[in-house]
Parts: C-alpha cells; structure tokens; sequence
C-alpha cells in the first residue's frame, strides 16, 4: 500500500473509532452541578422514547423530632396540591394527559418526585417539576384535606400486618435514633400540625443545595441540562442543612404483641454499616446466601425441609447512617419458639464457617442478574443514582457490580462477625390474639378434611 | 478517481454506521416454525445480556371443563416442583446459580412458563425449560400440597369482594361458554382431581405443536435455531419475517366451542345478591367480541375514555364530582374469543341506584356525543404511554409478541397496534358504541350487604 492509501484508511478507521468512542461516552452518566447548588446526574438511553425524571430531596423522617414527625410525608401530600401556576387538579393531568405517570415516595433519608414521560413532552415534565418544587403554595383548605388523608393512611397501615411489623421492629431497633420513627408519623404529630410547620421545613429543605435531579432515558444531554438551567434559573442558593445523628448500640430486646391477624409475623435483626462502609457488599451477599430464593440457607431449612414458616426472607437496607440486616418471617403461632431458635443456629453455622466458594458464586451471579435486570427500566436506573447520590455518591452505584465481585467468603465472616452478636438480635413478634387464633386453626381443621 | 471512490466509500459507510441499529432495531422480529408444530418468535435485541423466554401453550380455562376445572392452573404449579431427573431444589439450585428466574402462570387462553437469563446461560436455560415443560414428575407430596395451596386461595376469593362480584359477572355474561370457569377452578373440582388427570392433560396439551415460544435477547439466530432443533429433535421449516400473520379462521377451537357461545338469553339481565361485605359493590357490562375483531382498537380507546386512569370520565364524573364511589373503574380484556366490557364500583348501598343511573348516562354520552379531539388525544396519550412503559423491558416485550399470537391478532400486531389506535376517529367511537353498547344487552351484578 503506498503512502497516500494508508494514510486515508487510518484517517477513515480513526473517525470510526471516535464514533463508535462517542457512543461509549454518550452511555456515561453525567454530573453537573448547577451555579444554585442543584445537583444534576443525567444518562442518555435510546432504546425506548420515553424518559424518568426523579427530583431527590435530602429530606425524610430521619429529619424530623418527635413533634413534627411525618413533615417530610406531609410535604410530599402537598406538592401535588397547587403551586402559584397550577390548580390541584391540573398537577397529575398535566403528565397524564401526555401518557406519562407522576409520583412521589418518602422514606427515612429522602423525599423523591417521580415523572416517567414519552420523549417529546421532555419540556412538560421538566417544567411541571420544577414548578411543584419551587412554587408550592400548600393552600389552607388542601392542608386540612390532606391531613384527614393522612390519618387515613396512618390508620390503614396500622390494618397491615406487614407495615405494622416492621414500624414496630424499626421502633425497637433504632431505639435512639430518628430511624426508629415512621415516615407517616402519629396520629397526634399529624392532627397538631400547624401549616406554618409544613411551610418552615419546606423552606429549610428544599433548597437546590438539598437537591438533585436525575433524568435517564431518551434526551439530548446538552438540551436537556440548558432547559433545566432556564427552568431553576429562579431556585436561589440556600445553604443546605446536613446533619449527622450519634451512632446508636444495639437493642437486644424481643417483643412481642398481640393483634388481630390470621398468622405470626416475625422479624429478628442487627444494625449494620453505614453507605460509605465498604462492608455494604458483604452484607448483600449475607442476605443472598441466607434467604434469598428458593435455594437458600433459611428457605431451604424452614420452608422446605422443616416447613415451619410460610414465607421467610431476609434484606440488608443500606442507609445513610447505620443500616440494618433483618430476617423476616411469616408463620402459625404454634411455632414461632421453633422458628427463632433455627434462624439462630443458621446465623451461628454463618458465623463460624467460610462460606463455600460455590455458594457465593451464586449469590454474586444472583445479585448481578438483579442489577442488570433492574437498568432496563429508565426509572430504575434512575432510583439507583439518585437514591445513592442522596445518601453517599452517586458512583457508588455506578461501581457497584465491581466493587460487589471482590467480596471473599473471608471478608463475609469479618462483616457477619462485627455486626453480628447473637446474643444481642432485636426481635419481634406480632401474632393473633387467642380469640383469632382459634378460629384460623378451625380453618386449618376444615381444609385438610376436606 | 480512486480518491473519490474512496471518499464515496467513507460517506456510505458513514451512514450506515450511524443508521444500523436504527434499522435493526424495527425488523429484527421473526417468525420461524419447526416441523413438530412448534413455533418459535425471536427478537433479536443489542442494548444488554438480558434474554427473555417465554413459553406459551395452548392451554388454559377455555380448554378445561366443567369435571376438570382448575387443572391447568394446578399442572403449572407442579412444573416447577420435579422432573424426571431432579427434584424442585435441584431445578432451583440449577436456576439461582445461572442467576435465572423462572415462573409459572396461567390465563383463560394460555398458560406460561417464562424464564430471564444472562446470554452467556442460553443453551441450559432452553435445556432446563424444555425439561420443566416435557417431564414434570408430578410427585404425590407435591400434588397434595399444592392442592391445598389451591383451595385456600379459592376460599380466600370469597374474602375479596371484587373477586366475589366478577365470578357472578362472568357467569351471567358468558352462561355456558367456557370462559364462565375461573382459572383456579372450583372447590367441587380440585380434590377430585388425580395425578392420572393431571398426567393425561399434561399429554395432550404440552406438546411442541400447541406451543409458542418467546425469545428476546442479545442472542444469535443460528445459534438458537441449532439449539431447539436439538432439544426438540425436530428441524425449521419455515420461516417468515417482515409477514404480517395471523391465526387463521381455520383454529378448530372456534369450531368445538360455537354451540356454546352466549345464544339468545334474557337481556338485560340484572341480579342482585346479598352477602357478608360491609361495602356494596356493582358491575355492569357487555358481552365483546374477541381480540381478532376489527373493533378491537377502537374498543380499547372506548374503555380508555370510560375507565383509563384517573383522567377518565368514570373517574371524573363519579368519584371526583360526586364521591360516588371509592373504588372504580372498567376493563376490556383482550381474549381469543368472545370478551366482555365490565364497568366495576365499591361503593355504600346508598349510591346505587345514583351510580347506576350515572353509569346509563356515561354510556348514552359514548353514543350520541361526539368526543372532543383534545379529550381523544389525551386518551390516545394514555393508552399510549401505557404501552410504552410496559415494553421496557425484554420479558414484557416476549410477552406482548407471544401474547398477540396466541389471541389471534399475530405477532406483528405489537408494532402496529399504536399506529392503529392513532387511526381511530369519534365516528368509530360512536358507531362502535352503538354497534355493542345497547339499551337492550347490558348486564348487571350488584352486591349488596346484609341489613343489620
């Protein structure tokens, strides 16, 4: 090949490159941070004409004190309720009437708005986003609506054997710590709460410092991050307000209640690391090898051979501060004694032997096939930068799959061995109250005479 | 000359380059047949590893009867409880370890076995798949286990009031026709049923040539066809793609079941039934023809003007402006054969005869109103994001192209249907209306509670 060919087959070859280069950075998740504060992560995906818009507030019930719990949930009610440009009503409509859906969640360490929208009304969503957060006006007549709504719901979760277990294990747990209240708070919190309260905290929290906003789907970056500059171009700078809480000690008590339900429901558990504990890792696979699926340590042991629980599961929940690793059962009354002594003598088996390489290479493919699966869904790809972004970096998540293969069966045993003191799990119990359980165990009789 | 041969090569490669996946991504779907009957679908997606099966077969309430009901629901439950070779803790050991998951489902027209895997597991997810779906074990222990499952969860319906209210429902719209019988069967049916009952189905029914199979993933053709053409021991024959089929007229099903469909009755046709439920509860609808007609899209648009959200005029009008009821809404179910309307309330006794009345209204509006262009686009809006967010991801994309075939209206129909509900005016709406939203063939079930 002479000279003049070569040169032109490495000029074409190296523009191919720098496109097929473009794609790959085009695939990266971007970070800017607005001259207001706001954070703003955006990821480009094609594959399907849609987009998830996700504005995160660093602002939940670990916030809150013991008298204006459920603010955060509040809030979250309200922005839906009018802002200086739109009516209640035309809040949802506006995203609905596009195809898209609007939500909102709130939990322990954030608030967050959800809009998944088809790609050519980008420019709605984002406006509508930034008008709920900006200029939410919490009219005095939607305050006393939503409040009797709350009351509501606080009282419909009381009826939900599930939600109740678990406030009530968190209660205990956290003993000493603003996790161990609820999101939706009491019913005393919420009757006494003051508009003037919802207004101050909203204040205080939603300020572009306390935020990020996280788009992933089918956009262009550069048009993208321009609209939402012009959108919060009015979002002035606050300082935000970060606090950090005490550590707390483990609650080693076990309680137990009596309610009206059909079945027991059992959680043991023990705090566990913070988000920027590398010990995260060990403590997600723990819970793969312990009781996640069907071929698991507990499923295998209680459900299948010995069947004494009806369900059992068990999920480490990172958070900002001290996580926590808990064991969730469901069961007949009869056996409730049998099924904690078991679920302690696989903690002790954990805790003394290595767990084999072959276990943990399932519970590592496991929890890669979960990871994988979950980026299909713009707003699953989207929860996970903006939920780790909100609690510690967003590279946290990014790094996740890597970080996650490097755990060794040693690296399990230290974490199961610092975290872990049998002697000191917290423990409860919710089962039937005696009148219940008779006539289920009627119901059990007539089945199987069946 | 030769530069410009050159640059000419460039430009078109150029483009290409920047076209491809664009290309690719709207035709890579393909129809191919095996010489056993079976039929396979396969989408051939790049953007992850992820592969989606899902297996389909031709099963289901509408082939059970009145001795029988419930058992195809009880043969999926048993698939994954044993094969010939391994027990149910081998299968999910074999699963959980190429980080699979696997379920079993059954419908009125279908059941469902469906599997997601990383590529790399191809080969013995199929192998695992085929086994499950050939040679279950049906292990006495795991039949009575199972049955028990069964009959607490049909008790339990009796629990749920809406599950109370659409079994009525369905029997008064459908009569004798097979899709009276609810997927879990009866409680007269499920204990009699044997383990040769459950064998002999299985036999007739899980056969390669009463199976479609879904595939959509980063997978290569050739690889896939060689591999079923081992684990099936059968050979391709045909294979169309860029064709827009259908299930023909000629499904002998159709054929079978005719002297059953709903015939002259007496309509309309109200029941009122008193039970244990603190809340009334109200059901109205029609019967409709299956997903094959061509009604079907603008039938979907009615139900989204109706009961779509909460934008819609059931929504709207009853539950916003007047607090009728708490719970509400309507659905058209896309069948094989004939459907039905079902416009749903919880509401207090108090309401009903307000309710219904306001329900007459709605459907007399749908009749002799003409929509409005602004509230057609937001209901097209709605059904249309609806659609999108649920083909995110592979396994709902095999469902959908799975789905569309096995109900008559052929794969291809996932990538028309959108386009075909942009076509649909509001003279189809009201014409449509018309055609099955008579004053004389409405049907109505009301639960009402007991008085104190």
């Amino acid at each position: 090949m002479n000279i003049q060919k070569k040169l032109i087959f490495y000029i074409i070859s190296g523009f191919f490159l720098i496109l097929q280069f473009n794609k790959v950075a085009l695939a990266k998740v971007n970070k800017t941070i607005l001259d207001n504060g706001l954070t703003v992560i955006t990821k480009e995906e094609h594959y399907q004409p849609i987009v998830a818009l996700q504005m995160w507030v660093k602002a939940g019930s670990a916030d809150e004190t013991e008298s204006n719990s459920g603010v955060s949930h509040f809030i979250e009610h309200m922005l839906f309720k009018g802002t200086s440009n739109l009516k209640p009503t035309e809040i949802s409509k506006t995203i609905e009437n596009k195809g898209g859906t609007i939500n909102a969640a709130t939990s322990k360490d954030f608030t967050y708005y959800h809009i998944v929208i088809p790609t050519e009304y980008l420019k709605i969503a984002v406006d509508l986003l930034g008008d709920i957060i900006m200029n939410s006006t919490f009219p005095p007549e939607e305050v006393e609506t939503e409040r009797l709504v709350i009351l509501e719901e606080i009282k419909r979760r009381q009826d939900n054997p599930y939600a109740s277990a678990w406030d009530l294990f968190n209660k205990n747990i956290y003993e000493g710590h603003p996790y161990s209240r609820t999101v939706l708070g009491t019913s005393q919190t919420l009757t006494n709460m003051p508009r003037e309260t919802l207004l101050e905290y909203y204040n205080r929290f939603y300020v572009p410092d306390n935020m990020c906003l996280v788009v992933v789907g089918d956009f262009d970056t550069s048009h993208l991050v321009s609209e939402i500059k012009h959108t919060f171009s009015n979002f002035t700078r606050k300082a935000g307000k970060i606090e950090k809480h005490k550590r707390i000690q483990q609650n080693p008590v076990n309680i137990l209640e009596e309610k009206q339900v059909q079945q027991a429901y059992i959680i043991i558990g023990t705090l566990g690391p913070e988000i920027n504990d590398a010990d995260q890792y060990a403590m997600d696979i723990l819970s793969y090898i312990l009781g996640g699926g069907r071929s698991s340590r507990l499923y295998r042991k209680l459900q299948e051979e010995e069947k004494l629980v009806y369900s059992i599961n068990t999920s480490f929940l990172s958070l900002k501060e001290q996580g926590v690793f808990y064991i969730t059962a469901t069961c007949n009354p009869e056996k409730i004694p049998l099924v904690k002594k078991r679920v302690l003598e696989e903690l002790a088996k954990i805790k003394n032997e290595k767990v084999p390489e072959e276990e943990l290479k399932r519970a590592k493919t496991i929890l890669k096939s979960e990871y994988i699966l979950s980026k299909q869904i713009y707003a699953d790809e989207a929860f996970g930068l903006g939920y780790y972004q909100t609690i510690y970096n967003y590279k946290f998540d990014i790094s996740y799959l890597k970080n996650m293969k490097k755990v060794t069966s040693k690296k399990i045993l230290e974490a199961i061995n610092t975290y872990f003191d049998l002697d000191k799990m917290t423990s409860i119990v919710i089962k039937p109250e005696l009148a219940q359980r008779r006539r289920s165990l009627q119901i059990e009789e007539e089945v199987q005479n069946e | 000359m030769n530069k410009q041969k050159l640059l000419l090569a460039f430009i078109f490669l150029f483009i290409v380059n920047i076209l491809l996946p664009e290309i690719c991504f709207a035709y890579d779907v393909k129809k191919i047949s095996f010489d056993n009957g079976l039929t396979l679908i396969y989408k051939h997606t790049k953007h992850n590893e992820i592969v989606a099966i899902n297996l389909f077969i031709k099963s289901g309430s509408w082939y059970e009867d009145e001795s029988n009901s419930g058992i195809t629901n009880f043969i999926q439950r048993l698939l994954l409880k044993g094969t010939k070779t391994k027990t149910s803790q081998e299968l999910a050991l074999e699963i959980e370890s190429m980080g699979g998951i696997i379920n079993t489902d059954t419908a009125d027209d279908y059941a469902e076995i469906t599997l997601v895997i990383t590529k790399n597991h191809l080969n013995k997810g199929i192998e695992i798949l085929y086994d499950i779906v050939q040679n279950p074990s049906f292990p006495n222990e795991e039949i009575e286990k199972e049955r028990n499952i069964i009959l607490a969860q049909i008790k339990s319906k009796q629990d749920v009031i809406f599950e109370v209210a659409y079994d009525l429902f369905n029997k008064s719209v459908y009569g004798k026709y097979p899709y009276t019988k609810p997927v879990l069967g009866y409680e007269e049916t499920i204990p009699v049923i044997k383990r040769e009952d459950l064998i002999s189905f299985h036999k007739r029914f899980y056969v390669p040539a009463n199976m479609v199979l879904v595939v959509v993933g980063n997978v290569k053709e050739k690889r896939l066809i060689k591999k079923l053409e081992k684990i099936f021991n059968s050979k391709q024959t045909l294979q169309s793609s860029y064709l827009y089929s259908q299930i023909s007229a000629q499904d002998l099903d159709n054929n079978i079941y005719s002297e059953n469909l709903p015939s002259e009755r007496i309509l309309p046709y109200k029941q009122t039934y008193i039970k244990k439920f603190k809340q009334a509860y109200l059901m109205l609808g029609y019967l409709l023809p299956e997903g094959a007609s061509p009604d079907y899209p603008t039938l979907k648009v009615i139900n989204g003007i109706l009961g779509g959200g909460m934008g819609s005029r059931l929504f709207v009008n009853l539950r916003d402006k007047e607090g009728l009821a708490y719970e509400i809404g309507s659905f058209y179910p896309t069948r094989k054969f004939k459907s039905k309307f079902v416009i749903y309330l919880g509401l207090d006794a108090k309401n009903l005869e307000k309710a219904k009345e306001k329900i007459i209204d709605e459907i007399q509006k749908l009749r002799r109103e003409k929509i409005s262009e602004e509230e057609l686009n937001q209901t097209k809006n709605y059904l249309k994001g609806t659609f999108i967010l649920d083909h995110q991801t592979n396994q709902r994309q095999a469902w959908y192209l799975g789905w569309y075939e096995i109900i008559g209206k052929g794969y291809l129909y996932d990538t028309i249907y959108l386009k075909e509900l942009e076509k649909i005016t509001s003279e189809d709406i009201i014409k449509t209306s018309q055609k099955y939203f008579k004053d004389t063939n409405w049907i109505v079930i009301q639960i009402t509670p007991e008085e104190k």
